[in-house]
């Protein structure tokens, strides 16, 4: 399944600043995203940032990769530059809204 | 004990209407299609639909039992599509299956209401009656049942996942709990429509045996008490929600 605008920069980002290759690149941030509750399909630029400050860096060093936080200001640039128009609204946007 | 179920279901009944008329009239004003569907589910089909079809034997004409079953019947298959194309539209919106299947569901549900209104419209014996919209019935209930089984894996899923958010600080409290609560209305409904279903098959009076009874009256009030704490959450409730939360986030720094 295609991931979203924000998780496909980010792969892409990944991919350059590390020797990683398209498939682990992309499963590193699944893990990432998966420790954090969100999916490839529908996470934001916004989700994407918390998880590269909060638990990217802890996947990072596990696949060895030297510095993290290198690696992790290039993904966050590369956000920075996504443009989320048109994506799809995710669940949890919604139940914010049918309640109260 | 069938006192208790029709109070039950009565409570159930009001909830649904209320509680679908504002997500309607809230859809109005935020222009969104979730909103419109779900609160379509709750007054068309549990609110008005429903009781039609229940209150139905009792109008003074045939003509007027004919146009309540009828109306009762299109209200609840509007409302169970709307319910279907929800679960499509809110946790499935970027797969390619999830919108024909609840078409499907619904093409389903359409025909079975049909059949029920041709049935009632073909004779005036009850008894002829309830053993020719058996099988429609039964088919109905299992297209319903579906559908909660998926809003119950849905819900679960979901908080499971805010549950993780809650920890970053990307998901509110309040709305981690409305995704437990839709999974649990999901578990309720999907186990009362089970049981019902399932003495329907095997050729029970759903209405004088007291394990349907139990499963509909117990099934319909915690399924009220759901969607008022989902839909219309009382202050006390979402102050308790956000207190609870306080010492886990403490923690989890």
């Amino acid at each position: 399944m295609a991931g979203s605008a924000a998780f496909e920069a980010a792969c892409s980002a990944l991919e350059r600043a590390t020797k990683m290759d398209r498939w682990a690149a992309r499963g590193t941030l699944q893990l990432s995203l998966m420790d954090a509750g969100l999916e490839t399909g529908s996470v934001s630029a916004k989700q994407l940032r918390v998880v590269i400050g909060a638990v990217l860096p802890r996947q990072l060093k596990s696949a060895g990769v030297g510095d993290t936080n290198a690696v992790c200001s290039q993904l966050e640039q590369a956000l920075a530059a996504v443009d989320e128009s048109g994506a799809a609204e995710g669940a949890d946007a919604v139940f914010s809204r049918l309640g109260g | 004990m069938a006192e208790i179920s029709l109070v039950c279901l009565a409570l159930y009944t009001a909830t649904s209407l209320v509680v679908g008329i504002r997500l309607i009239m809230r859809s109005y004003r935020s222009r969104g299609l979730p909103e419109f569907l779900i609160g379509c589910t709750y007054a068309a089909s549990s609110g008005l639909g429903y009781p039609l079809t229940v209150t139905a034997a009792f109008m003074p004409s045939r003509a007027a039992t004919l146009g309540a079953m009828a109306i009762g019947e299109a209200l609840i298959v509007l409302g169970c599509s709307c319910f279907l194309l929800f679960n499509a539209k809110v946790f499935r919106s970027t797969a390619r299956w999830s919108v024909p299947v609840a078409a499907l569901g619904s093409l389903i549900l359409a025909v079975c209401g049909a059949a029920v209104v041709v049935a009632f419209f073909s004779t005036t014996d009850i008894a002829l009656v309830t053993e020719r919209i058996r099988v429609w019935t039964v088919l109905f209930l299992l297209v319903l049942v579906a559908g909660q089984a998926w809003t119950a894996v849905e819900g679960m899923r979901h908080y499971r996942m805010m549950q993780r958010r809650l920890v970053l600080g990307l998901a509110e409290p309040v709305v981690t709990n409305r995704f437990l609560l839709w999974g649990i209305s999901g578990l309720v409904s999907l186990t009362w429509n089970g049981v019902v279903n399932a003495y329907l098959l095997a050729g029970v009076n759903i209405n004088a045996h007291p394990v349907p009874v139990f499963a509909i009256s117990f099934g319909g009030l915690v399924t009220a008490a759901c969607l008022v704490l989902t839909f219309m959450p009382p202050a006390w409730y979402v102050r308790w929600l956000e207190r609870e939360r306080d010492p886990r986030a403490l923690a989890a720094v």
